[in-house]
């Protein structure tokens, strides 16, 4: 009894280390890298998307945040309750009300405007409930402070919460928009095309998700595909693990540049 | 400075908004079907030939609850054992791990149907000699690997918070570490084990793209090595191809409809279930 539950977790952790290894290792393995235009676009189009669908869930999502934590009186957890509800929402879900609403009744059409918002509403979600951590985070002694000294509310959030959680909102908001990058199946409904060119907001574009699908679905270019997601996969693990380090870099140098103009 | 007040209440307002009227865009549009054709027929139907008005959902129905089981029955001990291994055995390079294991959630889905693609139904084909390699089981196996970074750090979270509570008391008492993870850790830990379920469940039966690439898309009647399409993977592949506000189109409208109301349902057990977890 006692070794087997030893035996059996090592075997799974080992298990799962190996299948994490795969995934990782695998798509590299198994592309050619040979890059031509039509990829360039795509690269383009899945930016882009990952930037509009940051701006349109961002704002939403940091204003319901800080509605949540600093207006809301009562019913905070119902609203809580309610965010997390909907990040359980899966992604097709958020397509079709995406194609209903955007494409059919707005009458937006399949383009890039419509695909970012629908990814913008996917993303709200996670961005709030992260933010509201953050928030809830800072602690309880500079806000009994600053209200004690009277200042309003508004003051205290430009003046003191936003420079306290600048690093951690920058990073949440990358995170998010590497999720949207990711993302595939609102897309297929709102508004991306098999080949093309990456254009303006009004317009179809190209994205890598939708042309990994459709090379490896109609039996293009297995390979072309694991080029495609290998650069994919290094965008993403770009935005995941490098941003918060970049960020607390870039603020740091300010500091330091801002401390030795005053000596 | 009461602008920034009103535009925060202004965006909050909007943003409620948007997430009432998807329910209510998913209602109407979900419900318009049923004016012509009936319920019963709807869900237990076992034939889709939407052009000539004849709709049956439920092989799709159950190849999502057929992954979705796979997924959950291969995932679920694997996380309870690793996390198992990092709170108790493992003692360097926890966190880590722990972060390793959560960017799993940061990789595109797609990603990991290409290389479930290339693996697993290319390896039945070729290991196996089947004739096509895209089953229903294969679909299961690579939802597993999916959701277990979302059960692993539920059942982690539940797991090391119990250990911090109960450490003491076990050393003191002097009783084999194998005893206090059978007797008392793995019992408490049941309502947290749950919810990550619960949530495993929830992610596998709304996955969309890994399961199209790998489970061939035919509408017969599942079974554990045949073809089968799931419901989302039905929406995803015809949405595009229906003509808007043709009977068509509100079938697929009504299949969104049903799986909104299966991962509502399971949204309240998780919430309940979380409740729980946090009282103990």
């Amino acid at each position: 009894m006692e070794k087997i539950i030893k035996n059996l977790s090592y075997f799974s952790l080992i298990l799962l280390i190996i299948i994490v290894s795969i995934l990782f290792i695998y798509p590299f393995y198994r592309a050619d890298f040979i890059l031509d235009n039509k990829i360039f676009s795509a690269m383009i189009g899945t930016f882009e998307i990952g930037i509009f669908s940051m701006i349109f869930g961002g704002i939403l999502a940091i204003s319901t945040a800080i509605y949540n934590v600093f207006y809301c009186k009562k019913r905070k957890k119902v609203l809580s309750a309610i965010i997390r509800c909907s990040a359980g929402i899966p992604s097709i879900l958020l397509g079709l009300f995406g194609y209903h609403f955007f494409v059919i009744k707005m009458s937006l059409g399949r383009c890039m405007l419509s695909s970012s918002l629908t990814l913008g509403i996917m993303i709200f979600p996670y961005i709030e409930i992260e933010l509201e951590r953050c928030f809830d985070e800072v602690s309880k002694d500079l806000i009994d402070m600053s209200e004690s000294l009277g200042v309003s509310k508004e003051y205290m959030l430009v003046k003191l919460i936003f420079p306290v959680c600048r690093v951690e909102i920058l990073n949440i908001l990358t995170l998010a928009s590497g999720f949207a990058m990711g993302a595939t199946a609102p897309i297929i409904l709102t508004g991306a095309i098999m080949y093309g060119r990456t254009g303006g907001l009004m317009k179809p574009f190209m994205a890598l998700p939708y042309h990994i699908y459709i090379l490896t679905s109609e039996g293009i270019s297995v390979e072309g595909a694991f080029t495609a997601s290998s650069i994919l996969l290094v965008m993403v693990l770009l935005l995941n693990l490098g941003a918060k380090k970049i960020f607390n870099f870039i603020i740091n140098f300010q500091k330091n540049s801002r401390m030795s103009k005053v000596k | 400075m009461k602008f920034i007040k009103w535009t925060i209440y202004f965006f909050t307002g909007i943003s409620f908004i948007i997430l009432l009227f998807i329910v209510l865009d998913t209602f109407m549009e979900g419900t318009k079907l049923f004016r012509y054709y009936s319920i019963h027929d709807f869900i237990l139907g076992e034939k889709w030939h939407p052009l000539k008005n004849i709709v049956g959902i439920l092989p799709f129905i159950l190849s999502t609850l057929y992954t979705g089981f796979i997924a959950v029955l291969i995932s679920l001990p694997i996380s309870v054992f690793v996390s198992i291994a990092l709170v108790f055995y493992v003692k360097y390079n926890n966190k880590l791990m722990m972060t390793v294991f959560r960017t799993m959630t940061g990789i595109p889905s797609v990603i990991y149907g290409l290389i479930g693609f290339a693996i697993i139904v290319q390896g039945f084909e070729k290991k196996l000699n089947m004739t096509s390699g895209e089953t229903i089981i294969g679909g299961g196996i690579l939802l597993s690997i999916m959701v277990i970074p979302y059960s692993l750090s539920a059942i982690f979270e539940t797991i090391r918070k119990l250990d911090k509570k109960y450490i003491e008391i076990s050393k003191s008492m002097g009783v084999s570490k194998e005893y206090y993870i059978c007797k008392l850790i793995l019992p408490k830990s049941i309502y947290g084990i749950i919810s990550g379920m619960i949530l495993s469940f929830g992610r596998a039966v709304g996955e969309t793209m890994a399961v199209i690439m790998l489970i061939g898309n035919s509408k017969i009647m599942p079974s554990l090595f045949s073809k089968g399409e799931t419901l989302s993977g039905l929406i995803a592949l015809e949405m595009g191809s229906a003509e808007i506000e043709s009977f068509h189109y509100y079938a697929l409208s009504s299949a969104g409809f049903f799986l909104i109301i299966i991962l509502i349902s399971i949204g309240f057990l998780f919430e309940y279930f979380l409740k729980r977890n946090q009282v103990v």
